[in-house]
Parts: structure tokens; C-alpha cells; sequence
């Protein structure tokens, strides 16, 4: 089953090139989201694989939006102000990483949702000139707001992160994320460097998410705290990662591939309270499949890059 | 400027009613369970709406229907207890974040399919009345919300320490395994837990509707809310929600009134406090 | 394999709804993008109705350009990841003649990229931030029939200088929520509101739907405040009432201005007084208005008070008397025609003007759109301005 991974890219690849006919850009554009959510569901599983229930990946998707933006707009070159993106976002979650290194589980998810939260406020507060304030401020396109090459720079975004992802898995960072995950006690004792590698961890996903946001936010064209820190990104990413199966790289990015596909369909057919299908749905397929999509996969083949 | 901090402080007083009674709940489910229900505010909102029904069909106040809504959610979050909830109990935590999340989008959308997203809010004889002393004015109707609150947080504590099923209930939260192999039907136990969570949840409901009103969308702000104030209280510990809801909103109220574009900043603050809270623990404790 | 069996079934169905829109090509078709799920349905969904009414009456009037008149509409959920593609799929799929909807300005601002590339003919029905207006500079087809952010600030100007006439109130509290909707501009409001004499001791933002008003209000409380001015969502409507008189302040008159109210507020006491900000409302006595309403109770059995409703219908049809006009669908003409429009609506005038901050595109209602009624035995009762007022405003609680 070696062959998936790289049919699945040269699928991506010619996207904008099958002869969908009228549809043609149309799949361009859902696939430019699917991308975005399935980059940033991936970039939070790298970090979740340290056993941390992260719920900031809205404030790192928002510094690199912010970043990107406030930059462009200043003059900074697009190519430089695309980069601030996920720098920006990798400096701040060091600095939170380091200061919420000692929290687990719940404890750490409230105090990066808390954090996510009061990023949000000072977006917000921030005077006018600068960040826009509430209203927030209109973001210059990358490429000259060309679709097909916003599409193919989106899947040049993602890829990074897959293959971040595939570097973790098959690295030694793989058996260090997984010892952690399953008791920093018995990981210390393993040999692994605990808190150097869920630093990694944190800001290797923050830094990837940051780029995921400025080049979303190219595509979008705007920045609104609102929107652009809103937990509902940050609940969608792990919710995507969940149901595709977490731990895994191809997880993440089935569960956005279906999870859009899913409601696409579901609204094509019913147009009312699809919302509340999709929902059961998710529950169907928890319930059923306790390691997500690709436990579905990985029960005909248990030797492909699954979990742990 | 003595008026104003009594007046405040009342305020806090008021408010930390709200979201005692919106956390306690939660604070049962995840401290026995130990499942994050993403669901629990919309739970809230089908009490919201349960209450919202009695009253505007039957004419019965929200404060009374608290009762009904709190049965009505208790033998539904049965159900959805049998049906989905025990079987990820054992699965990864996530997959109960996942489920619940489902569970909650489902009910938000059928209550959009129901009733449309508009608020919608009732009237009550009491809605309109405060009580004065000296310099301080506070209402009825969040008074009530506080002592709601507070006597059902002391049942809560009292059936918890002082019965024979809250012993149980403990012995579930404290180690699932031990209390199995001393004979605790822990199934049963964990339902009615969930149950009883929800009923709090649904009573919230009635106490929001009389306040702000029913909406498929009210949920979610308290849920928020809520668990950032159960990890303040720390898991598990029901009392601490009591003084964490207090804290926290001494903390909204003050910056309110004393902070000059304090209005924007209150939320910022309310999880400023949470965050410095749990960094601080954790580096106190090591 | 999965993914590809996955990518092959959502290319099918595309393909099965595309053979659907070939069939039809002969129509005239018009592309609806509404939040039909979210919070911003109910706004999405009268809007719905309105462009329903209107092409059942178009329709029965002989259609445009002697066809029948297709709508589709598509639920964006107010979410531009869902918006951006419904656009897209309405220019290259659907093959539509003229694009509306497009009610949040998020949505309003990311379709920039699209509209830009395929220059379709936008009738836009809400998307009021000043973001829209600045990102489609230049856009020579872009038709935005609601008012800008700013004109909603003044009407309430407007308003207030008429209240300061018969009342000689002139102390302002003013209360808005942190989010766009009610911060766009809140800087220049309040300057403006000074510059034209008034006072604005106290000038707070709060959290939508968090319920809790008491801090905030104490703090108003001390000030000599006539008028508490504020700008929410239908959730805030009850708790800023009440909770004004839990602690005891009582301006002269709550004047709010929510996109829509909550279902039961106007018969509860609370509400007695509590003046609102409409782009209409059913009671409006303007001619167009009542037979609007007639016709809205015919259709659907009730009566409405969501000014996106008349919005969708106003908007529908002008679209198709213009392509009437035009005598084709050619975009430039429809726009020209469309550019004329001079004709009465259920919520007054529409003619079109160069915008003001990006004249290339054509606004339509300003800050006259806007009406100020008063909650009154559990009705609305239009109070300003003067063409429309049923009756006078009511001062309360002093």
C-alpha cells in the first residue's frame, strides 16, 4: 500500500487540471480549504502525538495571519512577510511552551485555550492604526491573487507540513513523542530529553499552523480577530484530526478530505438540519471506529505507517 | 466610592451565581467520568428551551420549571449515556471530546430546525424587581439564580459526603478499578453521575432563560466559561467551583467598573487569571 | 485508496449537478449565498423568504426577458471557507447571471480575490464593514444595497439630534459589543457625536451574549445619562433592559440597535419604551411596505419584522427589472440599467450613488433607511422619522 501516498499527491497535483469541466475551479477552491483544514489538523497531531491536548491553535493560526498581514501591509516584501508568518508564531509558542511545561491534560488544554482567548482581546484592544482593532484590516493576496497558483502554493503549504510529519514519524522523535505520551515518568527513564522534545513538539506544530494562517490569510484576504482567532478553528483542527485517526499523518488529512466531502454532500441532499446529520455522524463513526478513518485502513494492513 | 464597590461587589456576587450553576454540572462529569462534554451547553440550551415552553404553553415560571427541565434532561442524557457515552469511557479521551462534539452539534441544529436561531425570551413577574439595601440594588431574578445555586451545590456536596451513593460516587471518581472490585456497580453509578450532570446543566438553562433568553446558540460562551473555571477550581473539587466562579467574577466586576475600556478587557482578564492560575500551580507543586 | 475512491465520488456528484445546470441553460438564473445554518440564520432565513416572494411574483409576471427566472441558493454559513467556494461555483459552475446575498462582511471581503478574476454582476445584500467597501475598489459591477457601517452611524446621529429637539437630552451612554458588527468606526462615532454637542460620559464594549450588564451599567449609572445608546445582537436586548432597572439606572430612553429582536421581547413590560434602529418594520406606512406586507402574509400566513426580508425582495426585484430593461443579461447593460434604478420600495427610496469611500461601486440605501421605532403595547411603533412616525416618542421613568 506504498504506492497511496504518492497517487494521493499526484491527485492533488492535477486537481486544478481535471477536466471537471464548469466545476473545475470550484474544486479548486474546496480543495484550497480542505487543504488549509487538513495542514492545520496535521500540524496540531504532530504536537497532540506528546500526549498534550492543545486548544491554541487559533492563537498561533492568528499571530501568523497578524504577522503576514501587518507586515504586507508595511511595505515588508510578500515573500518575508509570508515567512514572519510562522516565525512569529514559532517565537510566541516557545515562550508559552516553556511556561506551561509542567501542566497535563485538561489543565493544559484550558491554559492554551485561556491563552488563545486573551491573544484574541489584545488583537482587539491593540490601537486602531496597528492591528484594526475589532474591525480588523484587509490582507494583500500572495501571488497577485492568482487561483491556481494560490492552489499549488497551498499544497506546497501543506506538504511541508506532511512532511513534518513523516520526518517525526520516521525519526527517533516518533518513539520519544509516543514514550511521552504515554508517561513522561517512564520516558524519562527511556532516556528521552522530556522537556526538550515536547518543546519541539509545540513549536515545530505552532510554527507550521502560523504558516497555515498567513497563507490562509492571503486567501482570504482579511483579518478579523473574530474570525481569525476563533476557538472554532482550534475545535475543528482536533475534531478533523480525531475522526481521521490521530497519531498518524494520513488521519488528519482524510478526516478533513471526508469531513468537507461529508458536508458538501449532506447539504447538496438534505439543505435542511444537514448540520444535525453530520453531527451524528461524527458520533456514528466514533463510536464504531475508536481510531478514526484510518483504523478502517489500517485493520486490512497493520504494517502501514499507522499509530503507535 | 464606598457605594460603588458595595455595589460591585454585589455584582460579583450576582454574576458568580450564573456561573457556579453553569459549572457545577461539568464539574461532576468530568470529575467522575472524566470526560470532557463538549455537549454540556447544549444541554444547558435544552433546558433553556424546555423551560422556555412551559412557560410560554403552560404559563408555568421558569423558576418552577427548572424542575421538569432538570427531569426532562436527566432522562435524556440517560439514553444518550446508554447509547454512546459508556462505550468511549474506555476508549482514548479523545474520542469522548469527539463524541460529545457530535452529540452537540446534533442538538444545536435540530433546536435551529425546531425553533430557528432567533432568541427568544419570557417574561416573569419577578424579572422586573430588585432589592434595595442602602446604596446596593440587585434583582430578583439573578438572586434567585444565586441561591439556586448555592443550595443545589450544597445538596450536591451533602449527597456526596453524607450518603451512601455519594460514597459510591467517590469511590467511581477516585479509582474506577478499585471500586469495581469491591462490588460498586460502576456503570450504573456513572449513569446516574451523567445524569445528574445534566439535570444541572438543564436547571442553568431555566435560570439563563429567565435572564437572557433560548437560543440553539447560547451554549457554547458558557461552556467556555465553565471549564476554564472547573480546571481553576481543579478537577474533581465541587467546592472550588464555588470559589473559583466567585473569584473570577470579583475579578470581571472589578475590572468593569475601576478599568476605563474595562468592558473589552473584563474577558481578557477572566482568562489571564485562569492561565497565571494553572502556570502557577504547576511550578508551585513541582 | 480511500481518498481517491473519496475524490472520485465528490467529482461524480459534481458532475451529476452539473448536467442539472446544463438543462437549465436557457434561464435566467441569479445565485443566492445565505447563512441558512449558524447564528446568522435567522437573518439568512428571512432574507430567503424575501427573494422567494419576489420570484414568485416575477415569475408570474411574465419572468425576465420572457424566461422564467431561476434562483439558486446555497446556505455559506456565514463562513468565508464555504462563501468563497459558493461564489466561485455560482460564476464557473451555475453560469449565473448576477450573484446576491453575501450577508457577513467576512465572506463580503474574501470573495474579493473571485470577483475580481470573473467580474460577475454582485447585487450584495448585507456585509456592511468599511472592509468591503475599501477591498472592492475599482469594481465596476458591484451593486451594495445595504447602508455602510458608517451610515448606520448617521441615522443614529440623525436620530439623536431629532430627540435632542423635542427633549433637549443630550447626554449619551453608549454601550457596543467588541466584535465588528459593533466596533466598526465606534472611535469616529463618539467624536462626532461631540463634535455635534452631545456628551458621552461613558463609552464601554462588551461580550455578545455573555448575559451580564450589571458592571457596566453601575458604572453609567453615575453619570447624568439620557440616553443609553447601544450597539448588540438580539441576545443583549433583554439583559441591557432588565438589568437597567435591577440596579436602578434609568436613562430617559434605551435606544438599541440589533439586526434583529428577540422573539417575545415586544411583550414583555421591560420592553415597554425601548427604542430600536430598523431598516424596517411591518408597521411602516409607507405604501410599498403595506403591500409588501400583504403579499409576505398571502405567501407565507405571518407577518415578519426582519428587514432582511423586504432586503432580499427590494433587491430581486430591481435585478430583474433591470434585466427586463436591459432586454438582455449582458452585464454591462444589466449594470446600467440597475445604475437608474429610481423607484419606490418597501423600505423607501432606492437609487444608487458612487460609494464614498470607493466610488466605482453603486451604493443604494444610506443612513435614510433607517427608522427608529418604540416597543408600545407589544407592538412597534414607528417614531422617527417623521414620513414614517405612528406616533410621538415616549420618555419614561422621570
Amino acid at each position: 500500500m506504498r504506492w497511496v501516498g504518492p497517487a494521493a499527491l499526484c491527485v492533488a497535483l492535477l486537481v486544478p487540471l481535471v477536466p471537471a469541466g464548469g466545476y473545475q475551479q470550484y474544486v479548486v477552491q474546496v480543495a484550497t480549504f480542505v487543504l488549509i483544514n487538513a495542514a492545520v489538523a496535521l500540524a496540531w497531531d504532530i504536537q497532540a502525538r506528546t500526549g498534550q491536548l492543545s486548544l491554541a491553535p487559533a492563537a498561533f493560526f492568528g499571530l501568523g495571519a497578524y504577522a503576514y498581514t501587518m507586515a504586507a501591509l508595511r511595505g515588508v516584501p510578500l515573500a518575508v512577510a509570508f515567512l514572519l508568518g510562522p516565525l512569529v508564531a514559532g517565537v510566541v509558542s516557545l515562550g508559552l511552551g516553556i511556561v506551561t511545561l509542567r501542566l497535563q491534560g485538561l489543565y493544559f488544554a484550558i491554559a492554551t485555550l485561556a491563552f488563545a482567548e486573551v491573544v484574541k482581546v489584545i488583537f482587539k484592544e491593540l490601537p486602531l492604526d496597528l492591528t484594526g482593532g475589532a474591525v480588523g484590516l484587509t490582507a494583500p493576496p500572495l501571488l497577485g491573487g492568482h487561483q491556481t497558483g494560490l492552489y499549488y502554493l497551498g499544497l506546497g503549504v501543506f506538504l511541508v507540513v506532511v512532511v513534518a510529519s513523516l520526518a517525526v514519524r520516521h525519526s527517533r522523535l516518533h518513539y520519544a513523542f509516543t514514550a511521552i505520551r504515554q508517561g513522561e515518568l517512564t520516558a524519562r527513564v527511556l532516556g528521552v530529553r522530556v522537556v526538550r522534545t515536547k518543546l519541539l513538539a509545540f513549536v515545530l506544530s505552532a510554527a507550521l499552523i502560523g504558516m497555515v494562517g498567513a497563507y490562509a490569510t492571503s486567501r482570504l484576504f482579511f483579518v478579523i480577530p473574530e474570525d481569525t482567532f476563533g476557538i472554532g478553528l482550534s475545535v475543528t483542527a482536533l475534531a478533523t484530526a480525531i475522526f481521521g485517526g490521530v497519531y498518524t499523518t494520513a488521519g488528519p488529512v482524510l478526516g478533513a478530505v471526508i469531513l468537507r466531502s461529508l458536508e458538501e454532500v449532506l447539504r447538496l441532499v438534505l439543505r435542511e438540519g444537514y448540520l444535525a446529520v453530520y453531527g451524528v455522524i461524527l458520533m456514528l463513526v466514533i463510536l464504531y471506529l475508536p481510531g478514526g478513518l484510518v483504523s478502517l485502513w489500517n485493520r486490512r494492513s497493520r504494517d502501514v505507517a499507522g499509530g503507535d | 466610592m464606598m457605594d460603588l464597590f458595595l455595589q460591585t461587589l454585589a455584582n460579583a456576587l450576582i454574576q458568580s451565581g450564573t456561573y457556579a450553576l453553569a459549572s457545577s454540572g461539568l464539574a461532576l462529569a468530568v470529575g467522575v467520568l472524566h470526560i470532557v462534554n463538549f455537549a454540556h451547553g447544549e444541554f444547558l440550551m435544552v433546558g433553556a428551551f424546555v423551560a422556555y415552553w412551559l412557560s410560554v404553553l403552560a404559563g408555568i415560571d421558569p423558576i418552577v420549571s427548572l424542575v421538569p427541565a432538570g427531569a426532562v434532561m436527566f432522562a435524556a442524557s440517560g439514553v444518550i449515556y446508554q447509547a454512546s457515552i459508556r462505550r468511549v469511557l474506555l476508549a482514548p479521551e479523545l474520542n469522548a471530546l469527539l463524541l460529545t462534539f457530535g452529540i452537540g452539534i446534533t442538538l444545536q441544529n435540530l433546536a435551529v430546525l425546531a425553533f430557528g436561531a432567533t432568541p427568544r425570551v419570557v417574561h416573569t413577574a419577578y424579572q422586573l424587581t430588585a432589592v434595595t439595601v442602602g446604596p446596593v440594588s440587585v434583582g430578583v431574578a439573578p438572586l434567585i439564580t444565586l441561591v439556586v445555586s448555592v443550595t443545589l451545590l450544597a445538596g450536591m456536596y451533602a449527597v456526596l459526603y453524607r450518603t451512601g451513593v455519594g460514597k459510591s460516587i467517590r469511590a467511581v471518581a477516585q479509582n474506577r478499578t478499585g471500586a469495581h472490585l469491591v462490588g460498586l456497580d460502576v456503570d450504573r453509578i456513572y449513569l446516574l453521575t451523567f445524569g445528574i450532570a445534566s439535570a444541572l446543566a438543564a436547571i442553568a438553562g431555566s435560570m439563563v432563560l429567565v435572564r437572557i433568553g433560548a437560543s440553539p446558540h447560547m451554549g457554547f460562551g458558557f461552556v467556555l466559561k465553565a471549564f476554564a473555571i472547573i480546571v481553576m477550581a481543579g478537577l474533581g473539587n465541587l467546592t472550588g467551583v464555588l470559589w473559583a466562579s466567585l473569584v473570577l467574577a470579583t475579578a470581571e466586576a472589578f475590572v468593569r467598573t475601576y478599568v476605563p475600556g474595562g468592558g473589552g478587557a473584563a474577558e481578557a482578564v477572566f482568562f489571564l487569571l485562569i492561565f497565571f492560575t494553572l502556570v502557577w500551580r504547576s511550578w508551585r507543586t513541582a | 485508496m480511500n481518498r481517491i475512491a473519496v475524490v472520485l465520488v465528490v467529482v461524480a456528484l459534481l458532475a451529476m449537478g452539473g448536467t442539472d445546470a446544463l438543462a437549465q441553460r436557457e434561464q435566467v438564473r441569479i445565485g443566492i449565498s445565505l447563512p441558512l445554518t449558524g447564528p446568522a440564520s435567522a437573518s439568512g432565513k428571512a432574507a430567503e423568504a424575501g427573494y422567494r416572494l419576489a420570484l414568485d411574483e416575477i415569475n408570474k409576471a411574465g419572468g425576465v426577458l420572457g424566461r422564467r427566472l431561476q434562483i439558486l441558493i446555497e446556505d455559506d454559513g456565514n463562513l468565508p471557507a464555504k462563501g468563497v467556494p459558493i461564489f466561485t461555483k455560482f460564476v464557473t459552475v451555475d453560469r449565473v447571471h448576477a450573484i446576491t446575498g453575501i450577508f457577513g462582511s467576512a465572506i463580503g471581503v474574501s470573495i474579493v480575490g473571485p470577483a475580481k478574476l470573473h467580474e460577475p454582476l454582485i447585487a450584495m445584500l448585507g456585509a456592511a464593514s468599511p472592509l468591503v467597501e475599501r477591498g472592492f475598489e475599482g469594481y465596476k459591477y458591484l451593486f451594495h444595497y445595504h447602508p455602510w457601517a458608517y451610515h448606520n452611524m448617521e441615522a443614529v446621529f440623525n436620530f439623536m439630534e431629532f430627540v435632542r429637539t423635542g427633549t433637549g437630552a443630550s447626554t449619551i451612554a453608549m454601550l457596543y459589543e467588541d466584535g465588528p458588527f459593533g466596533s466598526a468606526g465606534i472611535g469616529d462615532t463618539r467624536s462626532e457625536l461631540i463634535r455635534r454637542g452631545f456628551d458621552v460620559p461613558f463609552m464601554e464594549s462588551f461580550k455578545t451574549g455573555s448575559g451580564d450588564f450589571t458592571a457596566l451599567l453601575t458604572r453609567a449609572k453615575r453619570h447624568p445619562v439620557d440616553v443609553l445608546f447601544w450597539i448588540g445582537f438580539d441576545a443583549d436586548a433583554l439583559p441591557i433592559a432588565v438589568q437597567s432597572r435591577e440596579i436602578g439606572f434609568k436613562p430617559r430612553l434605551i435606544f438599541g440597535s440589533p439586526a434583529s429582536w428577540p422573539v417575545g421581547y415586544e411583550g414583555n413590560p421591560v420592553a415597554r419604551d425601548v427604542a430600536g434602529m430598523a431598516g424596517w418594520t411591518s408597521a411602516s406606512p409607507l405604501p410599498a411596505s403595506k403591500e409588501f406586507v400583504k403579499k409576505y402574509q398571502a405567501k407565507f400566513g405571518g407577518l415578519t419584522e426582519e428587514y432582511m426580508a423586504p432586503m432580499g425582495y427590494t433587491i430581486l426585484t430591481s435585478l430583474a427589472a433591470a434585466m427586463n430593461k436591459a432586454g438582455t443579461t449582458d452585464k454591462d447593460r444589466v449594470a446600467a440599467e440597475l445604475a437608474k434604478t429610481d423607484t419606490d420600495t418597501p423600505m423607501g427610496r432606492l437609487k444608487f450613488k458612487p460609494s464614498r469611500l470607493s466610488p466605482s461601486v453603486y451604493q443604494g440605501f444610506d443612513s435614510d433607511l433607517w427608522m427608529v421605532f418604540q416597543f408600545r403595547e407589544g407592538r412597534r411603533v414607528p417614531v422617527w422619522p417623521k414620513h414614517v412616525a405612528a406616533g410621538p416618542l415616549a420618555w419614561r421613568w422621570r
